[in-house]
C-alpha cells in the first residue's frame, strides 16, 4: 500500500473525529457575522445609506470573523481593546487542531504506527491532516459569511462598508484607510497562517501537554493583537485589519506570505526531528 | 531475536530503566516478572522502538532500533491494555489494521476473530465490549499477521479460564512457528507453563534470570489458571 494513502487515510479518520469541534468553529463564526449585523442594524438608516449603502458585502462579514484589531500605540493615548470575537473565532480554530495525533498515539495509533514501520509516515499523516483541517475551517468561514451575504442581499465584493471597522473595534483615526479593502491574497495566507498554528501547537504539544502548547498558541494570539503590524507574529496574518489595503503602514500581504511559508517549513522540518525522538508513553491522561 | 544492551531511560533524571540487559530467542517465550512501576511495560516500549533510550542500544536480528530501523519490521503488540476504534466492530478493527501490510485476508480475520472467541459477523462495537471481549480482540491484533515479534503486557488481564487457555495456546504456536515472543505477566501459572526464560526486574534494573527446566514447566491443570 502506498505511503500517500496510509498517510492520506490516517488524516482522514482524524478529521472525521474533529467534526464535532468543527461545528462548534462554525457557530461562533456564525454568531460573529449576526453580531456584526445587529450591530450595523442599529445605525440609522439614513446615515448607512450616506456612507454606501445598508447591506454588508461579503468582505464585510469575512471581517466579523478574522478582522482582528488594530495595534495598540500607547503614544496617541489610545486604549488597548482585546479583540474578544477575532479571539474567540481563533480560539475555535485551534482547538479543533488541538490534540487528535498525540491522543490517537495512546489508542489505536500506536498499532499503526508500528505496522507502518516509519515514523516520518505518521508525522507526513499529522502535516496532511493539520492542511486538511485548516483549509475545512477556512471553507466553512467562507461558507457562512456567503451565507450571510446572500441573506442580507449584499454584494460580494471585498470592500469594506465604511462603519465597519468601527463597529469590529478596529477603526483607527489616523491609521485606517479611506476605502478600505480586503486584500484577495487573504485566501491564501488566512488557511496557511491556519495550518503554521496547527503545526506550531502540535510541535509544542510533543514538548508540553496539549493543553498547555494551547496556552502557548493563545499567547502568542494575544501578543499579535497587542503589538505592531508586523507579520512576524504570526497572529497579524490573520488579521484582516492589519494589511495595507486596509491600514496605512500596514503589513504587505507578500511579507506575510513569505513569512507564513517559512513558518510552516520550519515547523514541518522541526516537528519531524521533534517526533523523531519523541517517546511514546501511552499513559491515560 | 531480540538483544538489549545496556540501556538506560531516564525521565527527568530519575532511572526508569537502569542498564538492563537481556536477550530473546528466536522459537521461544522469554518472560518478564516485576513488581508494578519496575520497568517491564517500559522495557517492552523500547523494544518495540516507542521510546528513545537515554543509552544502550536495543538490536532486532542485528539491527538496531532507532538507528537502523524505527520499529521492528513484523511486530504484534499488546501494550497496556488493547486499544481499537470505538466504534467500529472487532472485524473492522482488524481489517483496519490489516490495511497497512495487506498480510491477512478477509477470511483469516474472521478465523482470528473466531479463535479468540468472539463472532466476527458480530455488529456490536467495541465500546459495548467487556474487558474480557476487548482483551481477546487484543490478542488477536497482536497476534493476525503472525508476526516475528510478540510484545504481550499482561495479556491474561480480564481473562477468564478459557481464555487463558486459549492465550496459552496461541503463543506456544507463535513460538512453535520460530516468533520471538516477550511476555510480561503477574500471573506465575502462565508464565512458567509459557517461558523459557523469566527476566525478574525491579527498579529498573534486572535483579536475576531465571532458566526454565522444561520438565519443571506447569500446566493449567497443574497449577490452574488465575
Amino acid at each position: 500500500m502506498s505511503a500517500l494513502y496510509i498517510a492520506g487515510s490516517w488524516a482522514w479518520r482524524g478529521v472525521r473525529s474533529v467534526l464535532p469541534r468543527l461545528g462548534i468553529y462554525c457557530c461562533v463564526v456564525a454568531l460573529m457575522c449576526l453580531l456584526l449585523f445587529l450591530n450595523m442594524k442599529s445605525y440609522p438608516a439614513e446615515s448607512m445609506l450616506e456612507t454606501g449603502g445598508t447591506h454588508l458585502s461579503f468582505g464585510d462579514f469575512l471581517c466579523a470573523a478574522f478582522g482582528g484589531v488594530q495595534p495598540f500605540d500607547s503614544t496617541m493615548n489610545s486604549k488597548f481593546n482585546l479583540p474578544t470575537g477575532w479571539l474567540c473565532v481563533c480560539v475555535c480554530a485551534i482547538y479543533v487542531m488541538l490534540d487528535y495525533p498525540l491522543r490517537d498515539l495512546k489508542g489505536v495509533g500506536t498499532n499503526l504506527l508500528i505496522r507502518t514501520g516509519s515514523r516520518r509516515l505518521w508525522w507526513a499523516g499529522v502535516c496532511l491532516w493539520i492542511c486538511a483541517c485548516s483549509v475545512l475551517l477556512w471553507l466553512c468561514t467562507l461558507g457562512i459569511c456567503a451565507l450571510w451575504t446572500i441573506a442580507d442581499g449584499g454584494s460580494f465584493s471585498l470592500g469594506i462598508s465604511e462603519r465597519v471597522p468601527e463597529s469590529l473595534s478596529f477603526k483607527h483615526l489616523l491609521l485606517t484607510l479611506e476605502n478600505p479593502v480586503v486584500p484577495s491574497s487573504i485566501f491564501i495566507i488566512i488557511p496557511l497562517a491556519l495550518i503554521a498554528f496547527g503545526l506550531l501547537q502540535t510541535v509544542c504539544a510533543m514538548y508540553l501537554k496539549p493543553l498547555f502548547s494551547f496556552v502557548v498558541v493563545l499567547a502568542v494570539l494575544f501578543f499579535s493583537a497587542f503589538y505592531d503590524a508586523s507579520p512576524w507574529l504570526l497572529g497579524g496574518c490573520l488579521m484582516i485589519c492589519r494589511f495595507d489595503t486596509v491600514t496605512a503602514g500596514g503589513m504587505s500581504p507578500l511579507i506575510a506570505l513569505v513569512f507564513v511559508l517559512f513558518c510552516i517549513c520550519t515547523l514541518v522540518v522541526g516537528g519531524y526531528y521533534t517526533f523523531k525522538n519523541y517517546d511514546i508513553k501511552g499513559d491515560p491522561s | 531475536m531480540v538483544v538489549v544492551e545496556d540501556l538506560c531511560k531516564k525521565y527527568r533524571g530519575t532511572p526508569v530503566l537502569d542498564h538492563v540487559s537481556i536477550t530473546c530467542e528466536a522459537g521461544k517465550v522469554t518472560g518478564l516478572v516485576g513488581p508494578n512501576g519496575s520497568g517491564k511495560t517500559m522495557l517492552m516500549r523500547a523494544i518495540a522502538g516507542l521510546i528513545k533510550p537515554t543509552s544502550g542500544r536495543v538490536l532486532i536480528d542485528g539491527q538496531q532500533i532507532g538507528k537502523d530501523i524505527f520499529f521492528p519490521k513484523s511486530c504484534g503488540l499488546l501494550l497496556e491494555g488493547p486499544a481499537f476504534l470505538e466504534r467500529k466492530t472487532a472485524y473492522m478493527n482488524l481489517k483496519l489494521l490489516s490495511m497497512i501490510k495487506r498480510k491477512a485476508t478477509s477470511e483469516q480475520i474472521r478465523q482470528w476473530i473466531r479463535t479468540v472467541g468472539l463472532d466476527p459477523e458480530s455488529k456490536i462495537p467495541y465500546r459495548k465490549f467487556s474487558l474480557g471481549m476487548k482483551q481477546r480482540l487484543g490478542i488477536a491484533g497482536a497476534m493476525f499477521e503472525e508476526p516475528d515479534l510478540l510484545l504481550l503486557d499482561e495479556p491474561t488481564n480480564a481473562l477468564d479460564t478459557s481464555g487463558v487457555r486459549m492465550l496459552i495456546e496461541l503463543v506456544q504456536e507463535a513460538a512453535n512457528r520460530g516468533a520471538t515472543v516477550l511476555l510480561a505477566s503477574h500471573d506465575n501459572n502462565v508464565m512458567h507453563s509459557l517461558a523459557h526464560k523469566i527476566w525478574h526486574m525491579a527498579e529498573g534494573h534486572v535483579d536475576y534470570c531465571e532458566e526454565i527446566e522444561p520438565a519443571s514447566k506447569t500446566t493449567l491443570e497443574d497449577g490452574g489458571a488465575q
